[in-house]
């Protein structure tokens, strides 16, 4: 069709216009979908190396390997398993490398350079740490004093964030690493070394649940002598010296009891034959004492080992009562009344509660028992005692009468009968007490960790999904203001060639040819920006993963082209130009012929309102205002997107900016140690504080999150909040409120997930504190609660850096590490905030310029007529871009509220898997750069449409006529 | 009769604003005329034209092109009506501002599967030399000889022309209308043209005079003067 002649020309003239709008949708587009596509291609090379690798189900860790019975059994019930022990050695410049041996068939490794680790002395190292390191394949590296020849660089699925410990928030890759050496490499490094970390890997074949292997595993039986770490020996060693001096404490009973058994029979002879002389009795008296005597001494014994067994126990029912949730404390003297009534409030309600009770009680009958013998034991002992007192008494006074040595026999087998009686039932209740509860203590497994909640796997995959979300609504929203703009536009020209095409139509060109031929040009701009646009985004994957490929530990990446993201950069944008656009050109075009020729408009309700009152500029003003009402509404929907995402960019930096501030600032100690084996003598220059790790649920994502509970007591010197309160009240983090969402009276549930228990708080205080999550609680309580001595503890904090055995540590978190961790996570951010401020402004100065321009060109008859009538440039400036300044005015008082409220809303899903409590936070400051930045680039606009405005010729008005 | 217009009537508003435009209209034109409207301005000139040509409806009346009913057509019909039939001609051209002389006729080339020539149109029309200028660089006379290029090269039965000369000078005026006669001579092109020049009812078949909505006079000339001798 001829007409479409003129549409390149329409191009020609306003290439400025479609420039900018093709640059607005190729570079949003661009945006968006490398946004999009980055996390797909990640998530895909993730993936695809998972499967590939055979990525774990999960991990647990033990005290005593699993002998290679436990292991085909497990792999019978569905559960392969897999050893992934580890020593933590030290490597160059002050790093910890990892070292694991060449694992078979899950997890394993990607080589990226070079081949495995085969024979001793060689070692494959995590590809990030040999770059930073600058080692190269071939290249030897001193681990521990001892050379090793690097064979290989690449990675392991079960490490792709490089992390220390699953609870760091951020991996240190010069600090800690990973390497890899031969099975006999590693035989040797673990019989030197004595702090492995047993640790397994398992798939699961789907016969068998995480949690059921769990199970099995906690049932599972091992040999306690062959607990290698020493600290966990000790430990054991006192247990088990516990249990053995009650049973030798039994036998020697047995023993002292056989003994006066004899005497007594002696005794009865004697006393039988007390008249055939006293010579025998003094032999019988002798044998008597001896015997007495040796019963005395296993007797402190005895009650030494008792009183243990009496404490482990009442303890195990009380930590068992606290794990359930009840708050109850039993003694010797009250457990039965208290369970008795514990059943009775529970009964009907809780079957599995109830027998767990009545297990207890009976477990604590059989104590009782035991101890009711033990009485009897003594009474016996004490009775034959002063029998014996009496006899030699009466041996003394034999002369004085037969009478009292009747009695002292008397008494005396009195005792021993008592004796006897308690003596069988004492030997069997303490042989039951042994084998049944002094067996349960121990349970081999000390870590269980499902591969889902395990940072190491799934971080890099989770940072992109919610970025890649908002990324994409972004993009629509954006795409349909840009579509909507060119509609514009395109009314713009047809309302200026509406009596051409009141002639086209009086030719005999119908509607459809029309709407046809103006559809061509916004939907040329639009699927030439969408394709160019896209093309931009694949092409930047590359740049926008550097960050993540720098900081993640996976293979190289390879490109995907998702086919869901090519309809969205391509198909999408057209549909949305397609449907705007046919909407608004079509109804324009369903105006009459005539009424095209005769250039009539409809009529706004608006135009016609009263504005006698006002001045003539301001009432010149609102009238250009009210007429040109569709270009101003776009202005103001389009400024107020570009101020959101303004509003956003100052939030993340603010907020991130506040959180390296505060943790700065929030944090007292310098050292904090978490001691996996904690001395019995702490260092007196250190706090000490008691450490849980729990999880809470996180309502944002449906998931679960880690919070740590910390026991301190009122002297802690770096904490200056009171714990004083009910034994469940706690006091939380700022970061844990608005992380969970929890405020001061709530009531709070945490799990611990290796023994599956729940915890019940009741939160009585919400304090500042930015790093991590952390929730307090009275010491005292905390160790009453989790089952702990009166002494317990397992963290010191600490001013300055600590002298303690390697072996003892779990964590050391120093402040210095945790700043510059939360700065890094600053820099990680940074290039978004950066990119999210400029595409904001960029939008803002060209949507704006867009517009205002054209509500110009369309005054143009206008404004070149009071160009005639005289007024000068100011005035007409003042006339005609003084309108604008109302739009700009009040959308910025409208918009940066409401987008401050929409961030704040959105903002805590943007950081749900950031384990620290983030708020969309903006300073003072920001909301004046941000005022700042509105007003020049309201000024450069204004400036640049005052050029354009100075250009509109006198003659326009013989061109035209309105 | 090739169009017959019967008593037609027509109004525009209502109640305070109601006026009524055509007060019953009849008249009846053969193929192949030139037939002048004159009257006073707001008589209704323009009014009838746009309602012979479709573009206006009627309260009442009917008006019958080659026997077929036009005030009956819906809005689609009407145009197909328009495409098959009709060349319009305004008293400011209507060009597409961003096509060149040529295009702007070829935009109507395309509405027929049996147009003119467009060069010898070209010629006619004395647009040759002009035909790759865009409308602004063209005087008004020629922007008014490609305008009326445009309306024929589709070979119309019927040309409707509003005030074709109005915006015109003495010397174009008189070229414009040679040319009128020229295609009507050549083509056997029905046309009505609306004006204020008097003069022009000396040169056509017939002619119609208009005051307040009213034909108040309606004969034909039996002796045509020659476009060329017209005097004003
Ligand atoms: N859309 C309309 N609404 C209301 N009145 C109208 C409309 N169109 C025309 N009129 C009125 O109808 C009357 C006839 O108008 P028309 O355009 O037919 O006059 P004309 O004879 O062509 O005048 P001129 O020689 O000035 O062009 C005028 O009084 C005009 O005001
Ligand atoms: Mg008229």
């Amino acid at each position: 069709m001829i007409l479409n002649k003129r549409i390149i020309r329409e191009l020609k003239e306003n290439w400025a216009r479609y420039g900018a709008l093709a640059f607005l949708i190729i570079f949003s587009l661009g945006l968006v979908v490398s946004m999009a596509g980055s996390t797909d291609v990640v998530n895909y090379t993730i993936d695809k190396n998972n499967e590939k690798n055979q990525l774990e189900d999960g991990e647990f860790s033990v005290y005593v390997p699993l002998t290679e019975n436990q292991q085909q059994e497990l792999e019978k019930m569905g559960a392969r398993t897999e050893a992934a022990f580890y020593v933590d050695l030290s490597g160059p410049e002050k790093s910890v490398l990892r070292i694991f041996k060449n694992r078979n068939s899950i997890n394993t490794i990607e080589l990226e350079e070079g081949r495995l680790a085969d024979h001793r002395g060689e070692i494959v190292l995590e590809k990030h740490y040999a770059e930073k390191h600058g080692i190269r394949v071939g290249q030897s590296i001193e681990v521990d004093q001892k050379n090793y020849q690097v064979t290989g660089i690449g990675t392991v699925p079960d490490y792709s964030n490089v992390v220390q410990n699953v609870s760091d928030v951020l991996a240190d890759l010069k600090q800690f690493s990973i390497g890899f050496v031969s099975e006999s490499e590693f035989n040797q490094l673990l019989a030197e070394d004595i702090n492995v970390e047993y640790n397994y890997s398992y798939k699961l074949d789907g016969k068998l649940t995480d949690s059921e292997l769990k199970e099995k595993l906690v049932d599972l039986d091992f040999d306690k002598t062959k607990v290698a770490n020493k600290y966990m020996q000790e430990i054991i060693d006192t247990i088990e010296k516990g249990k053995n001096d009650l049973s030798g404490g039994v036998n020697d009973l047995a023993d002292g009891t056989q003994k006066l058994a004899n005497g007594a029979n002696s005794l009865k002879q004697g006393s039988n034959e007390l008249a055939e002389g006293a010579g025998s009795l003094v032999s019988g008296t002798d044998q008597l004492s001896s015997g007495l005597e040796e019963l005395t001494n296993s007797n402190t014994t005895l009650n030494q080992a008792a009183d243990d067994v009496f404490q482990g126990m009442l303890a195990q029912v009380n930590s068992e009562f606290a794990n359930m949730g009840m708050t109850v404390t039993v003694t010797g003297d009250n457990y039965s009344s208290v369970i008795d009534s514990l059943i009775k409030t529970i009964d009907g309600s809780d079957a599995n509660t109830v027998i767990v009770l009545n297990t207890m009680k009976a477990q604590l009958d059989s104590y009782k028992a035991f101890k009711d013998g033990l009485t009897a034991y003594t009474n016996g002992v004490e009775s034959a005692y002063s029998g014996s007192v009496e006899l030699s008494a009466g041996a003394d006074s034999l002369h004085q009468g037969s009478e009292a040595v009747a009695n002292g026999v008397n008494t005396l087998s009195n005792g021993s009968a008592e004796l006897n009686s308690g003596m069988g039932e004492l030997k069997n209740q303490v042989t039951n007490f042994i084998n049944e509860n002094m067996a349960y203590q121990y349970v081999n497994l000390i870590t269980f960790l499902e591969a889902g909640d395990n940072q190491r796997i799934t971080s890099c995959k989770s940072d992109a999904a919610i970025n890649k979300n908002s990324a994409l609504i972004a993009g629509v929203i954006i795409l349909t203001l840009i579509a909507y703009m060119i509609s514009v536009f395109v009314i713009h020209t047809i309302d200026k060639e509406s009596a051409v095409i009141g002639a086209l139509y009086s030719m005999g060109y119908v509607k459809k040819e029309l709407l046809k031929h103006f559809m061509i040009l916004p939907m040329l701009v639009v699927t030439a920006s969408a394709l160019l646009g896209t093309g931009l985004g694949f092409m930047l994957i590359g740049e926008n993963i550097k960050e993540n490929v720098a900081y993640y530990s996976y293979p190289g990446y390879a490109m995907v082209f998702p086919p869901y993201l090519l309809i969205y950069g391509v198909l999408l944008p057209i549909l949305i130009a397609l449907l705007v656009n046919y909407t608004v050109i079509n109804s324009k075009l369903s105006l009459a012929p005539l009424k095209l020729l005769r250039r009539e408009k409809k009529q706004h309700q608006l135009t016609s309102i009263d504005l006698k009152e006002m001045g003539f500029i301001n009432r010149y003003r609102i009238r250009q205002l009210l007429r040109e009402i569709r270009g101003n509404i776009t202005l103001f929907c389009g400024l107020s997107i570009a101020i959101l995402l303004m509003v956003f960019g100052f939030s993340i930096y603010g907020s991130i900016s506040a959180y390296v501030n505060n943790v700065a600032s929030d944090v007292e100690y310098n050292y904090l140690y978490l001691l996996k084996y904690p001395m019995e003598t702490a260092p007196t220059d250190a706090t000490k504080a008691y450490t849980e790790s729990l999880t809470a649920d996180l309502y944002l994502t449906g998931g679960e999150m880690d919070v740590t509970v910390q026991g301190i007591d009122d002297q802690n010197p770096y904490f200056d909040f009171s714990l004083d309160g009910e034994k469940n009240e706690v006091v939380i983090s700022d970061s844990v409120a608005s992380k969970f969402g929890y405020r001061v009276g709530d009531e709070i549930t945490l799990f611990d997930n290796l023994t599956d228990r729940n915890y019940n708080f009741r939160v009585k205080a919400v304090v500042n504190f930015a790093s991590g999550l952390y929730i307090f609680m009275d010491i005292k309580d905390m160790r009453e609660l989790f089952g702990q001595e009166e002494d317990y503890y397992n963290t010191l904090m600490s001013d300055q850096e600590l002298d303690i055995e390697a072996g003892r540590i779990a964590t050391v978190i120093t402040v210095d590490k945790m700043v510059a961790a939360a700065r890094q996570m600053f820099t990680m951010m940074y290039g978004l905030v950066i990119t999210i401020l400029a595409a904001s402004v960029l939008l803002f100065a060209i949507v704006m310029y867009l517009l205002v321009k054209m509500m110009i060109d369309k005054s143009a008859f206008s404004i070149s007529l009071i160009k005639v009538f005289g007024y000068n440039e100011r005035e007409i400036k003042k006339l005609y871009l003084g309108t604008t300044f109302y739009t700009v005015a009040l959308t910025t008082l409208i918009a940066i509220p409401a987008s401050k409220m929409i961030i704040n809303k959105i903002y805590p899903y943007m950081v749900s898997n950031v384990s620290a409590g983030m708020n969309a936070t903006m300073s003072p400051q920001s909301y004046l750069i941000m005022v700042a930045i509105i007003l020049s680039a309201y000024a450069i606009v204004n400036f640049m449409v005052g050029r354009h405005l100075k250009k509109i010729s006198l003659v326009e008005i013989l061109k035209e006529r309105e | 009769m090739f169009i017959e217009v019967n008593d037609i009537k027509k109004s525009y508003g209502e109640g305070g604003s109601y006026v009524q435009v055509l007060k019953g209209v009849s008249t009846g034109i053969q193929k192949g005329q030139i037939c002048a409207i004159l009257g006073p301005s707001g008589s209704g000139k323009s009014t009838l034209l746009n309602t012979i040509g479709g573009l206006d409806t009627i309260d009442s009346g009917s008006i019958k092109i080659s026997d077929s009913e036009i005030s009956k057509l819906n809005p689609k019909e009407l145009s197909l009506y328009r495409r098959n039939l009709l060349g319009f001609i305004f008293q400011f051209y209507n060009l597409v501002p961003n096509l060149t002389v040529k295009e702007n006729i070829q935009v109507c080339e395309y509405l027929t599967k049996t147009p003119l020539d467009i060069n010898e149109l070209l010629e006619v029309l004395g647009l040759t030399e002009h035909q790759k200028k865009f409308p602004s660089q063209l005087s008004g006379g020629q922007q008014q000889r490609c305008a009326i290029a445009r309306a024929l090269i589709k070979n119309p039965e019927l040309l409707l022309c509003d005030e074709p000369t109005g915006a015109l000078d003495y010397q174009a005026s008189r070229e414009i209308l040679m040319l009128i006669e020229k295609i009507n001579k050549k083509y056997g092109t029905t046309m009505f043209i609306v004006t204020h020049n008097t003069a022009i009812k000396e040169m056509v078949h017939r002619v119609i005079k208009i005051k307040d909505g009213q034909i108040s006079q309606d004969y034909a000339n039996t002796v045509l003067k020659p476009a060329s001798q017209l005097e004003w």
